[in-house]
């Protein structure tokens, strides 16, 4: 399997933006991410000969940043912050109220593979801690009722 | 004294995010001010008057750098990866009030002389992401950044990059990496970041929220943003408050205007009724301060870092986060070294393996595993990587220093809370995990 037509096409026009392709790694890797859920190991190296750099790059830049994962657990990725402002002021119950709907803890994914949580590093909304991001959208103030109410959405 | 908002003044505007709503609201006068009557030259010099320095921690100034700088960078790179424990003021301006932003890096272009901008910004800004992206769209459409013309200078390009997230890509050398598409490992310098930026060409690094003040001092003048402040540091910062208090949230005061106990007091509300404050981190990669400490005033000058004042702390970002007497203080310090051992680039041994040491210690205490010289232990070690509060450092960044003078704070203030966690083989602090929701908070989010 490789990028589709129009994934690939719109690597080329990211590319565009830099005067050397490989600026652009960073960039495509958040795009087959966000559309994929993951980076595919079997597209490293066409991504690395669109760049033009050796695939050894790219897996070094995937495997570096915390934002890229090589397989896909859970279809919905709950991100739970678990950095200092958001532990003092409940990310561990939101962890414990997720558990109790969803019978799973960080680093597990729910049988029937729809949700998966994790714990993040600070992503920066301190203010309206405790924070979690569900694929990549961020909820803010949590409270029980809100966690149970957006479960039932999703 | 009330809050001193520039950065802040519009950001409860209802659709101020969008172009014509900036516009009605006098937006983009500034850069075309700027355009239309001053030169590159000039625009530096108005920085320079203005005494505008990086809020981003280092508070350097920007006008001598811009200086030798203007006309001979290829590219200006805008560090929106903000990644610091309890800082939030970057996404709270970009998601707000995004072209505040453009207006503010389209000025620094025209100071620069550069064609071309990166915004760098971390992938866990969703919204953010999706706000720049339609405001740069926004200002292209309108020919805000220049219109194509045959023969003559490119219009501005403003590309927003994002990057992997990662805290040590805030770093300049190691931002730089990440738009070449590499790890963010910082590397030593010279050759300075700005002669060999990207692709071995020159680029300038500047914290984006730095760059808002910009559209403010045309707007206002030099002179007045001058006489905000101290003369050493002038302006505003927009200080983060979380953690334990009654009103989190940004909070923009003129430097120097108050201590750090009224921002905690007067600004945020106390500590929660029923609790005394217990500790302070008075901002992104500072060592802790006690209540005892709190008179201080909010500008760099009276801090040992960078302003080799009193206060035994560092004045970075202003991300001041509050402990009540509930927190255990071998748990946070865990909970921020683990953040320094997963956050680390693994590139210098005394910071690789210092951090996930000084973790796996603070690991066994916290779990009742502690042992009697854990404690000399932890302060061997930290020491080692970077004595406290001084220039020396074991590694090619300040990352090293950021965790090991951070560690070094709490066993000066809590060392026997620390000795007690080995003596008893436990915990002893009856800790409050449940969530707590705060009054009100300061802007709307």
């Amino acid at each position: 399997m490789g990028l589709s037509t129009e994934l690939r096409a719109e690597c080329e026009r990211l590319m565009q933006d830099y005067s050397q392709p490989a600026g652009a790694l960073l960039p495509i890797l958040n795009v087959v991410q966000n559309t994929l859920g993951h980076i595919p190991p079997d597209i490293v190296e066409e991504v690395a000969d669109l760049v033009d750099c050796t695939s050894a790059r790219v897996w070094e830049v995937v495997d570096f940043y915390t934002a890229f994962r090589t397989r896909v657990a859970g279809r919905c990725r709950i991100q739970v912050c678990r950095t200092l402002s958001c532990r003092l002021v409940g990310a561990e119950d939101v962890l414990a109220y997720l558990r109790e709907y969803l019978d799973i803890g960080p680093g597990q994914v729910t049988e029937d593979g729809r949700f998966e949580i994790e714990r993040i590093d600070c992503v920066g909304a301190c203010a309206t801690a405790p924070v979690m991001l569900v694929e990549g959208t961020l909820h803010q103030s949590l409270t029980r009722e809100y966690i149970a109410h957006l479960l039932e959405t999703l | 004294m009330p809050e001193a908002r520039l950065l802040l003044r519009d950001i409860d505007i209802p659709d101020i995010e969008h172009l014509d709503t900036y516009r009605a609201h006098g937006g983009y006068a500034a850069l075309e001010r700027v355009r239309r009557e001053l030169s590159s030259n000039e625009v530096v010099d108005l920085v320079a008057r203005a005494g505008l320095r990086d809020r981003g921690g280092t508070w350097r100034e920007l006008a001598p750098r811009w200086r030798g700088l203007a006309g001979r960078t290829e590219y200006l790179c805008v560090n929106a990866n903000e990644s610091s424990p309890g800082a939030f003021r970057d996404r709270k301006l970009i998601e707000r009030h995004p072209h505040q932003c453009i207006e503010g890096i389209a000025i620094a272009a025209y100071a620069l002389e550069v064609q071309r901008v990166y915004i760098c910004v971390r992938p866990e800004m969703k919204r953010g992401i999706q706000l720049l992206q339609s405001a740069v769209e926004e200002v292209r459409n309108a020919g805000i950044l220049g219109i194509a013309v045959a023969g003559a200078e490119p219009p501005l390009d403003i590309v927003v990059h994002v990057g992997g997230g990662a805290y040590i890509a805030a770093e300049e050398t190691a931002l730089l990496a990440s738009l070449e598409g590499r790890r963010a490992e910082p590397r030593a310098q010279p050759p300075l970041a700005w002669e060999w930026g990207v692709w071995g060409r020159p680029a300038i690094v500047e914290n984006i929220g730095t760059l808002c003040y910009l559209p403010h001092i045309v707007e206002r003048g030099a002179d007045w943003f001058a006489s905000l402040g101290t003369t050493a540091c002038s302006g505003t910062l927009v200080f983060c408050i979380s953690g334990h208090v009654c009103r989190p949230g940004l909070y923009e005061l003129e430097l120097g205007a108050v201590t750090l106990r009224q921002l905690i007091n007067e600004y945020a509300g106390g500590v929660r009724a029923g609790h005394r404050l217990k500790a302070v981190l008075p901002g992104g990669g500072a060592p802790p301060l006690l209540d005892e400490h709190l008179d201080v005033s909010l500008v760099p000058e009276g801090w040992a870092i960078p302003g080799g004042g009193d206060c035994p702390s560092a004045f970075t970002n202003g991300a001041v986060i509050v402990m009540d007497d509930t927190v255990c203080m071998v748990d946070a310090a865990l909970n921020l070294m683990e953040f320094y051992a997963r956050e680390s680039c693994g590139q210098c041994p005394p910071c690789r393996g210092g951090s996930a040491w000084l973790r796996d210690i603070l690991t066994r205490l916290e779990g009742g595993q502690g042992r009697v010289d854990d404690l000399e232990l932890l302060l061997e070690v930290a020491e080692q990587v970077s004595p406290w509060l001084s220039s020396e450092r074991a590694g090619i960044c300040s990352f090293s220093q950021e965790f090991s003078w951070l560690l070094q704070g709490f066993l000066r203030y809590f060392s026997e809370e620390f000795a007690l966690h080995a003596e008893v083989g436990a915990c002893p602090v009856d800790k409050d995990f449940s969530i707590k929701t705060p009054e009100t908070i300061s802007v709307r989010f």
